[in-house]
């Protein structure tokens, strides 16, 4: 019954650290006081992102039902990578409700949004291999290889 | 060569810089293995790019 309820907790755990992740990428490793990676991982995926918007891009709603006007596989799957932003692709997302966040919306009709765009889709892509390999690191004792100290 | 262009090709040898970067720290621990990594995949990532862009080059002006 102990180790059901330590199971749980270690279940549950893991869903905040991985989810604290996502949202602030490179934050799971300063939990595990591995500082120097999380903060590195963090400049990396922060500043491709602020490069990103800084050119006019931004994550967009797109339409999701198939037969619409507008809708296009490419793009529903470009916002899913997108999202792996964390926080700041969803306040990107945000910026298109009025809460004075406009400054932030993505600018289609200049001519590098598609470029500006990817930035976005290369930092979240990124963080979701940091999410991962946070899991691996820390929680997944099968793929755990002999690693050294962590800096 | 204009200045969207120039663009392209920076962010084309930033963003796979990039990449490599992020797999090379995910990779290992310490500094110098993350360094070696980085920079064979780099190098490895931009050589398949630039093949990609001279297929795409002579296709586009066949």
């Amino acid at each position: 019954m102990r180790k059901e309820k330590s199971d749980k907790e270690l279940t549950e755990q893991k869903i905040v650290e991985c989810l604290l992740c996502w949202l602030i990428p490179g934050s799971g490793f300063l939990l595990k006081k591995a500082y120097v990676r999380g903060a590195v991982l963090f400049a990396i995926i922060m500043v491709t992102f602020a490069i990103g918007v800084a050119l006019g891009g931004g994550v967009i709603w797109p339409v999701w039902i198939p037969g619409t006007e507008g809708f296009n596989i490419v793009n529903c799957l470009t916002f899913i990578v997108q999202l792996g932003g964390g926080v700041p692709a969803l306040i990107s997302l945000a910026s298109d409700l009025d809460l004075g966040l406009a400054f932030l919306r993505g600018r289609e009709w200049r001519g590098v949004f598609d470029l500006a765009s990817f930035y976005l889709l290369i930092s979240g892509a990124m963080n979701y291999f940091v999410v991962m390999n946070f899991y691996d690191r820390y929680y997944n004792k099968r793929h755990r290889k002999p690693m050294e100290k962590t800096p | 060569m204009t200045e969207r262009g120039l663009l392209n090709i920076i962010s084309l040898i930033y963003l796979s810089f990039i990449v490599a970067l992020i797999f090379g720290i995910n990779e290992f621990d310490t500094v110098k293995p993350i360094v070696r990594a980085t920079i064979r995949r780099w190098v490895k990532l931009l050589l398949a790019l630039i093949v990609i862009g001279i297929i795409v080059y002579i296709w586009s002006g066949i």
